[in-house]
Parts: C-alpha cells; structure tokens; sequence
C-alpha cells in the first residue's frame, strides 16, 4: 500500500468541504448545461420563446415574489420555486440584458408584502402559524405598465413557459388583438336558461380569451361589425338573424379575419329542447357556401377509433362505454403541418360535423382535423335524448374515409347575399339608426382580396365540460386543461390575427400517453361483443313480451292461479330468460377477458421471467462447475 | 488503473463463483417488477411511461445497496484477507474504487435485465424514450451514491449485519434529508441556513430532476462528488482500521 497520506481527518474534512462548495455555491455555475432528453425538448426553451425574448423591443422587468421563509417546510413547492427560477434566470441569459429579474421575499408586515398586495398577487394563508404564502410574478413594460400572474400553480407546471413568454410577449407589445365575439350561445354566462332567477358564470374560454386578446361581445343581432375588429370569432351562425349573417358575410369579404364554429348539432342547444338548433331556417351553409365550403346537414360524424369511454346507464348495470360521436381527436387527426393545431396533444370533440368543399370553390380547403377512417356519418336524431351509445356501436359501419371536422380556408369568394341585404326585422324599431348606416355602407359582391377563414364543425368543444377542469384554490377559479380545445381556438384567432411566435410554446403540456396496443384490442374485442349483445338483448325483450302476453291472454288475468299448460309455458320461457342473461354475462366477461389475460402475461414476463432465466443460467453454472469439481462454497 | 482493474476482476469473480450474485439479481427484479406493477399500478394506470418503475427504485436501494456493500470491507476483514489486499502493490483509492465498482456494475447488470419492462412499455404504446433513457442512468448514479455510504459502513465495522444496519439508516437520511422530517430533526441545533442546504444534499430531488428527462450537469457532479466523497471516506476508514 502507498501514498496515503492524504487519508487523514484533516483530509476528509477538507474533502467535505469541497464537496458542499461544488455543491452548494457551485452551483450556478453549471446552470445552463444540461441535456433535455424529452421528445418534444419540454425542458427547453422553445422556439418562439428564444424569438420573443430576442425581439424584445423595450426593456421588461420581472419581479418574482417567492416567500421563501413561510415555504421552508413546504418541499414539493419549494422544487417547483426552483424550476421557476432557473426557467426565469435562462429567460434573462436569452434576453442578453432586456429582461432583468428581481426575487422578492415578501416577509410578513413588510413594505414588500405591500406591493404584492398592491399588485393583486394572491396570498395563500399556510399552515399553523397563519403566516401568508406569495408566490407570483408581476412585469414590467414600458410605461409602468404591468402584468400579474397572481400565483404560480404548481398544477400547471407544463404550461409555465407559455404563461410566461405572453406575458412577455404582451408587455412588449401592449395593444392587444381586438376580438369581436359574436355568438348565439351563451358563452359569456348571463341568465341561465333552465332557471331565470340564477346566473351562469362565463365559460371558461372566454375567461381565456379576454386575458389574451381585447374582446369585445357584440350582441346577438349586430348588424354591422366595428371596423376596429381585428378578428371575428362567430360561434354557433344558427341561432343569429339574417342581417347578423349578413354583418359577417360583409366583414369577411372586406377582407376581416373570422374564426367561425358551426354545428349540425350543438348538445347545449340539444338538452334544453329537441326543437333547438335548427331556430332561425338559415342553416350555416348559406354563409358556408359562400366561401365554398359545405356542412353535411343533419349528420355528426361518429368515429370508432376516437371515441370517448363514457359511464351510461345500461339495462342491466351502468357501463363504461364508447360514445362514438364524443370523439378525444389525436395524433394525426390534428394537421401536423399547420401551425394551429401541429402543436396540440388532444382536441376533445362532442357530435361534431363534417366540413366538405364545395364543388365550384373557387378558395383553398385545408383541412385542420379530421376523423380517422373508421368513422361514419350518423343521423341527428339517432342522438337525440337519450342517445344509445351500445346501438351506436351495433350498427356501425365504418366509411372507410376520414371526415373534415375543421379546416382553412383562404382566396377569393362572393357574397352569400346576391340579391342585396336582407330587409331589416320589423317589430325592431330601437335600430333604425344602425340600419340607415348598413344602407350608407355599399354591398360588397365580391371579396376585396383573398379572404381568410377558419370553420370548425362543432360548438360543443368551447364547452367547460369538454376541457377543462376547474379547482377551486381558495375561493378562486383555477383552470386545469385536460385537452387543448382553448389552445386550439387561441391558436386559430392567434394565426389569424398574425402572431405566430405564441403558437410554437403553446400546449406542450397535455402529454397523455396511453396503451395504445391496450385500447386497440378493447376496441376489437367491444365491436366484436357488442352486436352480439345487442342480438341477445333483443331476444330478451322478445321472451319478455311473449311472457306477459300469455299471462295478459288469461280470461281470469286477475286469479294468481295457474293452468299446468300455462305453468309450463312460463317456465320454458323463464329458464331462456335466465340463459339469454347468462350468455350476456358471458359476452361482458369476455369483454375484459383479452386485457386481464395480456395483463397477467406482462406481469409474468416483467416479474418471473428473467428471474428463472437467471436462475435456470445459476444451477447451469453450477453443474459446469461441479463436473470440474469446482462446486459453490458452502 | 491495471491495479486497479485487477481487483475489480477479482471482486467480479468472487460474486459469480457464490450464488451471491445470481440471489442479488433475482431479488432485485422480482421487487423492482412486483412493486412496478402491484405497488406501482402500472398496468391500471395506462400510460406508456416507466414513472411507477422508477418511483420505487431509491426505496428499493434503500435495502438492496446496503446488502451489497455490506459485505465489501467487513467480510474482508473477518476474513483477514484484508491484510493480504494490504500486502498488494496498489494504492488504497485504487483498491477502495475497484470493489466499489464491481459493486455498482452488479446494480447496473440487474438493472440492465430490467430490459422486459422497456420492451413491454414500448410494445403498449408510444413512451418517451429520452425520459426513459435519463431513468435508467438517474437511478444507475443513484444507486451509486446509495452504494458508496455503505461501502464507508462496511469498512468500519467486520460485522456485515452491523454495516448493513447503519448503512440503511444512512442511506435513508440520505434520502429523506430533503423532508420535513429530518429537517425538523435538525432545526432546533442548526441555523437555517445549514438545514436548506442539508435539503438540497439528498437525493431524490435529484433523482427526480434526472427522471423527468433532464440530465443536469449539476445533478451527475452531484452525484459523482457524493460518491466520490463516500469512497474517500471509506478508503480513510480502511486504512484507519489497518493502523
């Protein structure tokens, strides 16, 4: 043994010594390199990020405020203050001095703890001491102007980068995309429907777009879109009247950007009444047809591939199911070359339509999602309440072609109103001003330039029931995605308002990987089962039927009493109902069986078998060993 | 390094030429998949990632580590071939490091035979596999770290169930220093300052950083300085012991 003199208790101390010094206060040295092995690069800053950050025209600050003193038994958050710092910190590297950050521990009674109050960030009481938690961004722009990000969610983890690069973003550039929102369904809440006295909290999304963009509601029955509408989102073309038709028709061919969502069947419009949804007599296709794009009328595309498990009532038990016009859009149903939707994980769909071009189009159809090829039109009324999610399934019969749900569209078009403007509704006498300004304006006959439109074929997916879930983190709303229906609209109404630096960040987040393999042979087994089980059913309800008509045929229907020929009757027909139920249960069982079985058969593989491999190869050894006399020691 | 090599040679064979070694690799994988999948709820739970593998793997080398490096030094020196290794040409770091990595490379065999559930997880679906990829050497350095603490154990003591006792309380102050648990242990005696960065010293932020896709250096300097630390410390125990 040789040179151990370094192997002393001075040595060792000294030793610990430079390791807490690497460790502790080296540590920002080796900030940045580090490797990002995720397929999508979630770790790494984005594209549009690094453009935004070096396009910064003024200089912004960010102040964090983090209570470092209250958090310090909170660990999992106090992980999560980490990654945000470092994320801030690379933010500042990038930015190369136009963004300067500044960490503030708001201490309790502290002028500190003044601002943040003073800038609305959120306090969060902790604890037994009661002492309150901040963890929240304010920036700065030009102007003192400031944004807020009252508290960092831990929940939203993946979407931080996006949160805040527009919040840089929309500091550098403070005039904000004016919205013009023109919709027939109640999407900004109001007066709830099925109770007059209550109210209805805005949905979701419009909470979503107001942050983004300057949105403006128009009425229901506008009549003329304000020319300082950036774009026009319509939603719902159904239930507006002719001259708001014909507001849109105008604005599109004067050369406005609209984001248009129509529906062959709207299941909010549904619920409250069958004869919903079809109110006005104008179906979209008038407008649609203008710009050389068809809804199929009447059909909502069910698609086997893509359906949606829903719980239903069944006759027997409440079953996990798939609803086939509720479809969770993925993958290559989402046009990965178009910069709305190639970002986005999952669309969720509820009886969507499908979009054709029309045959003498003369503008551009770029579909933006579609259905997969085993997907069918299904009748309107097949839906109607309640629908039979297992008669769906029975009787599907797959097209063989994928559906366009939504799709681009751009060029040349014409009014959907040749023969002039509508004449205005009479019994509205409050608007005779707005329409003597409709008559000063010229109808346009063609469109001034190449008009730029994006339709998608259902209401149902701006819903918050489709999306998104809502936490309630101490008396505020929180919205936590659970697909990326806003993203989409935000992307749509982002592409068409012209900043495409936001789209690259967005909706990274949402990265469900499921067992494909898992679901592909639930769904084989569940087509294969489910016609069966419909045929069993229907043989069911025959012997039932039979069974009461014989005992209703009975001239004493009153006398419990039994002839022996009727006794026999009932009883063959009891003992089928009793082996027609059996059978059925077979059918279910067997539904489950092929996944238990490939469940069972990867816990084989994954606990026993390279076990035994491994020992089987041992005792091989062994015997090789002892032939040579050379057995394991004892 | 041939010196060193040797020893390594030496301390390979002797786990393959005892049924030692195979006993290690088949308890290691029967846990690792029982907890994957029962504890885990891997199936279940449907997504193609090995998140609920992974998840178990510093509790696993909680024990397992310790039942490795147990026997490293302290059955050397029951044995008394501790004397012989003395005797040899090599310096005590080489000898230290050289057991130390035959050690991991059986953790690293073992996990390598966990290949079935990357097959497995890429045959249901469509898994990260860079996540998957910054696991593996996530959990191969920390089970390195979990191994060189109880590699300083072993040396101290000739009794292996006495390293191996200590080792597993070691271990797990390691791995719970960043919980409230410990930290309030040590609060009433240190300033705070001390105890944030006792936090920061365990391991499984760490491992949890590597396992969300990140290989950061300053995750693998932490590691490699941890363990390189530990070994110094072994090598110092060893020599302590001899004089």
């Amino acid at each position: 043994m040789k040179n151990r003199r370094y192997l002393t208790v001075g040595g060792l101390v000294a030793a610990v010594a430079i390791f807490l010094l690497i460790n502790t206060a080296g540590r920002p040295l080796f900030r940045f390199a580090r490797l990002d092995l995720t397929q999508n690069k979630v770790h790494t800053l984005s594209k549009g990020t690094v453009h935004i950050l070096e396009t910064l025209q003024d200089p912004v600050k960010i102040q964090l405020y983090w209570s470092a003193g209250v958090a310090k038994d909170m660990t999992s958050l106090k992980l999560f203050s980490q990654r945000v710092l470092d994320l801030l910190e690379e933010y500042s590297s990038v930015a190369g001095g136009k963004l300067t950050l500044e960490v503030i521990d708001p201490e309790p009674f502290s002028e500190a703890e003044d601002d943040a109050v003073r800038y609305g960030l959120q306090g969060v009481p902790t604890g037994s001491s009661g002492e309150t938690l901040y963890f929240g961004i304010v920036g700065f722009g030009k102007n003192g102007k400031h944004q807020v990000i009252p508290f960092l969610q831990p929940a939203r983890e993946s979407f931080l980068e996006f949160d805040l690069s527009r919040m840089v973003y929309s500091l550098d550039h403070p005039e904000k995309t004016k919205v013009g929102l023109l919709s027939a369904l109640p999407l900004t809440g109001g007066s709830s429907p099925r109770n007059p006295f209550s109210m209805e909290p805005p949905w979701i999304i419009v909470d979503q777009l107001q942050r983004q963009y300057d949105l403006k509601v128009l009425p229901k029955d506008e009549e003329e879109i304000p020319d300082d509408i950036g774009v026009l989102m319509v939603v719902y073309p159904q239930g507006l009247g002719k001259r708001s038709l014909y507001a849109i028709d105008q604005f599109v061919l004067r050369g406005g950007h609209a984001l248009v969502f129509v529906d062959p069947m709207s299941e909010l419009m549904a619920a409250q009444g069958p004869a919903e949804g079809s109110t006005s007599g104008y179906a979209p296709n008038r407008l649609l047809g203008a710009w050389g794009v068809k809804l199929t009328p009447g059909k909502v595309v069910g698609d086997m591939a893509a359906a949606q498990r829903v719980s239903y009532q069944g006759r027997f038990r409440t079953q996990v199911i798939d609803y086939l016009p509720w479809l969770a859009v993925r993958g290559n149903m989402l046009n990965r070359n178009e910069v709305v939707t190639g970002q986005i994980d999952q669309l969720n769909l509820a009886s969507a339509g499908s979009l054709t071009p029309t045959k003498d189009a003369g503008t551009k159809f770029v579909p933006l999602v579609q259905s997969t090829s085993q997907a069918m039109l299904l009748d309107r009324k097949q839906l109607s309440f309640p629908p039979d999610p297992k008669r769906l399934i029975a009787d599907f019969k797959p097209a063989g072609k994928p559906f366009t749900l939504a799709a681009r569209i751009s060029g040349p078009a014409t009014t959907a109103f040749p023969d002039g403007p509508p004449p205005p509704e009479k019994k509205d006498k409050a608007r005779k001003e707005g329409q003597k300004k409709a008559k000063e304006k010229k109808q346009l006959l063609q469109s001034k330039g190449p008009i730029n439109v994006i339709v998608i074929a259902d209401t149902d997916l701006l819903q918050d029931r489709f999306w998104v879930t809502i936490q309630d983190f101490f008396g505020r709303r929180i919205a936590i995605p659970n697909a990326g229906n806003a993203d989409f609209a935000i992307n749509a109404l982002d592409q068409l308002s012209g900043s495409s630096d936001l789209i690259s960040i967005r909706s990274r987040g949402t990265s469900s990987r499921p067992f494909t393999l898992v679901e592909k042979i639930r769904r084989e087994a569940e087509r294969k089962y489910r016609a069966k089980e419909q045929e069993l059913t229907a043989k069911l309800d025959k012997t039932e039927r039979k069974l009461n008509e014989l005992q209703g045929k009975r001239k004493d229907a009153e006398s419990a009493k039994l002839t022996p020929e009727q006794q026999k009757e009932i009883d063959k027909f009891r003992q089928e109902k009793v082996d027609i139920r059996k059978d059925l249960r077979v059918v279910q069982y067997q539904l489950r069986r092929n996944i238990e079985r490939l469940e069972t058969m990867l816990k084989f593989i994954n606990i026993a078998l390279v076990p035994i491999l491994v020992a089987l190869g041992s005792i091989i050894v062994w015997f090789i060993r002892r032939k040579r006399n050379m057995g394991f020691p004892a | 390094m041939k010196r060193m090599a040797s020893i390594y040679r030496r301390e390979m064979a002797s786990y393959f030429s005892t049924p030692l070694a195979y006993v290690f690799v088949i308890i290691f994988l029967v846990l690792t998949g029982t907890f994957t999948f029962y504890l885990g709820g891997f199936f279940p739970r449907g997504q193609a990632d090995l998140q609920p593998f992974f998840t178990w793997h510093p509790w696993l080398y909680l024990f397992l580590a310790p039942a490795l490096g147990m026997r490293l030094w302290a059955e050397e020196r029951k044995t008394g071939t501790i004397e012989l290794i003395m005797t040899l040409p090599v310096s005590m770091m080489e000898a230290v490091l050289g057991k130390f990595l035959a050690a991991w490379s059986m953790i690293a065999i073992s996990l390598g035979l966990t290949f079935p559930i990357w097959i497995t997880v890429n045959i249901l679906g469509r898994p990260d596999n860079g996540v998957i990829a910054a696991g593996y050497v996530g959990s191969l350095l920390m089970a390195g770290a979990y191994l060189s603490i109880s590699a300083f154990f072993s040396a101290l003591t000739r009794n292996q169930v006495i390293a191996f006792v200590i080792s597993v309380v070691g271990c797990f102050a390691f791995l719970l220093s960043g919980f409230p648990i410990v930290q309030d242990f040590f609060r009433p005696w240190l300033p705070s300052a001390v105890v944030e960065m006792l936090g920061s010293l365990g391991f499984l932020q760490h491992f949890d950083t590597i396992t969300k896709g990140i290989l950061d250096l300053r995750d693998i300097i932490y590691f490699l300085t941890f363990i390189a630390l530990w070994l110094l410390a072994g090598a110092w125990a060893v020599d302590r012991c001899k004089n």
